[in-house]
């Protein structure tokens, strides 16, 4: 059951405002005052005023799937992923047990975040990204997993690392990001990330998957002018099958358009109009 | 024919000669990508995550590298260099529809063109089953192949994830500070008089590589670097996790004051791929010791002052430090002492109540997690008498009518003394459809006890086969860098098996 079915919208305006450099301190920065700044001037995420809303609503969630309270759980704060791991090897069968195991996950992640030592936050933004996974390949949970995303990994990009090839880099949180949300069918977060994946994706295969997405986005909801200026933005040899794709999205876009159109006879009046019948008059006369 | 027929001949062979040779030319040295397009960095994460990330990939997100949608066949390499961080590092490849992938020139990985389908972890996922060396870089090369496309909705494309496997053994985590100072290293006058000794079970040891350098205490702290293992008996998979650094801070009578001392250290990456460009503060990540304080006089170490400071002729403190060596990446480092801010009272200055820090000396050095010391390696050299060979593994990659099973190996010596650099053996294939050339490649798995590691690929080649038999004579490696547990060599001398671990490189003798 979702219980909150309407949580997409506030969350795309959010997401939609967080992804523009911060004009000035919010609520949430406010909030954060604990935890050490990063000197990043790209640090976009602290702007954003949903993580908070996010993790709340995932608590509230996890609390009423579980329908019981929880304490702080006991873990390593060296060995974070091996706790995770080591838990969800073997998990219990009943839902509620192993939601309950989730929300300590979270609850651990959290702690891990507001730490002011670096390396601990790090471990506490990767438990999130395992703990979002696990909520949506083992408890099929999509609306779990992208609140998750939303309320612990986005807000904490400047704890990604530098190394693109990295797990835990920027753009590697961000598509596994835009895969949460395409998965819980919320397209305006979805839209939010993948472009600006598709600004500013460090390799080119990665830009042209996130327009390949963008186009599958609005060829779905008809808009195949949008789609096709996607596809033609392709520059990735290996992805070179996109013009057989923009050459099906105009086939469908003409078809669409010819549909549009009415017959020419049903448009003809039926009653002929006054300056014509004058005109047949004065031809009979 | 006409004259002028022939020459339109001749010249259209030869345009087409010209042409095919181009063609020729083109195929034969394809331009690879990098490797970071397709590599996927988990390392410290264990398998559970890889299965994990390939699930998703296959559901979501695609692979790393994508080639969809794709006019098939479409091939591609991938080229590049990757450094393990510890021993327990191992490499997976995950691909839809499969590929080709060498180390150092191996063939370690063969499933190119295979079709295989991605969203089957059991077909697309697979282990690449070598140990690797911390802190060497292997030279990987990847050659993808996609052969089917399926049309809209269709994933293709690969990844090759990097690792943590937690149940393989881990006895070269601990990294070496070995004397090679950076290039940009600040000038030797303003070393001053930090160095770092070796640190044994918890007291402090020798201080290897001062025979390379000038003497002790002369304020030169170029020569004496080094980083000595931690030991945690009874947990064979946290053994060498940690580090102690041993810092001595050689002071005269005069500069030395008699009462409280602290100090803390900053690390820094000075990697020019800067891998982190924020200063740690290493000791967040410390735990801190008080200094231990030796008096210099009379010819000998005391623990207690003189009264007559007179009479002392070095003041050394000795602090140490517990570093994770996680935190010590492999490239130029640097460390830096800071010491409390007093002044010329010796009262400490305050801001917002807490004691101010100035950087009193600082060290540049070369972190890496690989080998070794001169006089351990030496030590170590002295129990390595002979190798045995044994478990020569011969497989049939070319002329795969013949079954593997049916090729026999029979090595012309099982035990060699290592007098010789070459190994021959003979095999003789009973599949009547044998084919006419066979690759082989020749794998060194280390046996002992606790546990062996996986094969390490040393020598490949094809030889020819007539009738069924082949002879192959393997160009041994002058070197063959190998991990061992102490066990291993410490049972032949005392016959201990202590949880320390230690690395060795295996020479002829």
């Amino acid at each position: 059951m979702r219980i909150f079915p309407l949580a997409s919208l506030p969350i795309s305006l959010g997401l939609a405002a967080c992804l523009a450099p911060p004009l000035g301190a919010s609520p949430a920065t406010a909030a954060r005052a604990t935890v050490p700044a990063a000197p990043n001037a790209e640090n976009w995420a602290l702007a954003l005023p949903v993580p908070g809303v996010a993790r709340e609503q995932a608590f509230k969630y996890l609390r009423e799937r579980t329908g019981s309270g929880i304490a702080m759980p006991q873990f390593p704060r060296a060995r974070a992923l091996g706790w995770f791991f080591a838990r969800h090897a073997d998990p219990p069968r009943a839902s509620a047990a192993r939601y309950r195991l989730l929300w300590e996950d979270l609850l651990a992640a959290g702690q891990l975040l507001n730490d002011a030592h670096g390396p601990n936050r790090r471990a506490g933004l990767r438990l999130s990204l395992y703990a979002a996974l696990w909520a949506g390949q083992q408890e099929r949970d999509p609306w779990l997993r992208a609140r998750i995303f939303e309320g612990f990994l986005l807000p904490n990009l400047d704890l990604c690392s530098p190394n693109a090839t990295h797990e835990m880099s920027r753009h590697a949180l961000l598509e596994r990001a835009a895969g949460a949300y395409a998965e819980a069918r919320e397209d305006g977060p979805q839209r939010v990330v993948l472009q600006k994946l598709a600004e500013a994706a460090p390799s080119a295969n990665g830009r042209d998957w996130a327009r390949l997405k963008l186009a599958a986005l609005d060829a779905a909801q008809h808009h195949y002018t949008e789609a096709i200026v996607w596809l033609r933005a392709v520059e990735s040899p290996e992805m070179n099958g996109a013009r057989d794709w923009i050459a099906a999205l105009q086939a469908q876009q003409a078809k669409a358009e010819t549909d549009k159109q009415p017959a020419p006879a049903a448009e003809a009046p039926a009653v002929p109009l006054e300056e014509e019948k004058e005109v047949k008059a004065e031809e009979h006369e | 024919m006409s004259k002028y027929l022939r020459l339109a001949l001749a010249l259209w062979v030869a345009l087409f000669v010209a042409s095919w040779l181009g063609a020729a030319r083109a195929q034969t040295a394809p331009a690879a990508a990098p490797l970071d397009d397709v590599l996927h960095d988990m390392q410290g994460a264990p398998w559970a995550a890889v299965e994990m990330t390939a699930r998703e990939q296959a559901a979501n997100n695609g692979p790393r590298f994508r080639s969809a949608p794709a006019q098939v066949p479409f091939h591609k390499s991938f080229e590049g260099t990757f450094t393990p961080q510890d021993a327990q590092t191992r490499l997976a490849i995950f691909s839809d529809d499969g590929c080709d992938v060498f180390i150092d020139g191996a063939k370690v990985h063969a499933q190119k063109d295979r079709a295989q389908n991605m969203t089957a972890l059991g077909e697309s996922l697979h282990k690449i089953n070598l140990s690797l060396q911390p802190g060497r870089a292997y030279l990987v090369r990847i050659d993808f192949s996609n052969v089917i496309y399926l049309g809209q909705g269709d994933m293709d494309g690969v990844t090759l994830f990097a690792y943590t496997d937690e149940a393989a053994p881990n006895p070269t985590a601990t990294p070496v500070v070995t004397a090679t100072p950076s290039p940009t290293a600040i000038p030797e006058e303003s070393w001053g008089k930090l160095r770092i000794f070796k640190d044994n079970n918890g007291e402090l040891g020798e201080e290897i590589g001062s025979s390379a350098g000038s003497g002790a205490g002369n304020g030169d702290g170029l020569q004496p670097m080094s980083a000595s293992t931690s030991v945690e008996s009874g947990n064979a998979t946290s053994v060498g996790g940690d580090i102690w650094l041993v810092f001595e801070l050689h002071l005269t009578p005069n500069e030395w004051e008699s009462g409280h001392y602290s100090a803390r250290w900053f690390y820094e990456d000075l990697s020019p791929v800067a891998r982190s460009t924020k200063k740690v503060p290493v000791s967040q990540m410390l735990e801190l010791h008080e200094p231990d304080v030796s008096y210099f006089f009379g010819g000998n170490w005391h623990p207690l002052p003189p009264d007559n400071r007179d009479l002392l002729q070095e003041v050394v403190m000795k602090f140490r430090s517990l570093v994770n060596t996680r935190y010590l990446l492999n490239g130029p480092c640097k460390l830096s002492l800071q010491i409390p801010d007093r002044d010329e009272n010796g009262d400490y200055h305050y801001e917002n109540g807490n004691v101010l820090w100035k950087p009193f000396n600082e060290l540049v050095f070369y972190a890496q997690t690989g080998p070794y010391t001169s006089r351990r390696y030496t030590k170590l050299l002295n129990c390595v008498q002979h190798l045995s060979i044994k478990n020569l593994e011969l497989t049939s990659a070319q002329g795969a009518d013949g079954n593997q099973d049916y090729v026999r190996h029979d090595p012309e010596s099982e035990d060699l003394n290592l007098v010789s650099n070459s190994l021959t053996f003979s095999f003789e294939d009973g599949d009547h459809r044998a084919g006419d050339r066979y690759d082989w490649q020749l794998l060194f798995r280390e046996t002992s006890e606790p546990v062996s590691s996986p094969p390490l690929v040393i020598a490949q080649g094809t030889a020819p086969v007539s009738n069924g038999r082949g002879k192959v004579t393997v160009e041994m490696p002058e070197s063959l860098s190998v991990a061992f547990t102490d066990s291993t060599w410490c049972s032949r001398s005392t016959g201990s098996t202590q949880s320390t671990s230690q690395s060795i490189t295996l020479m002829r003798v």
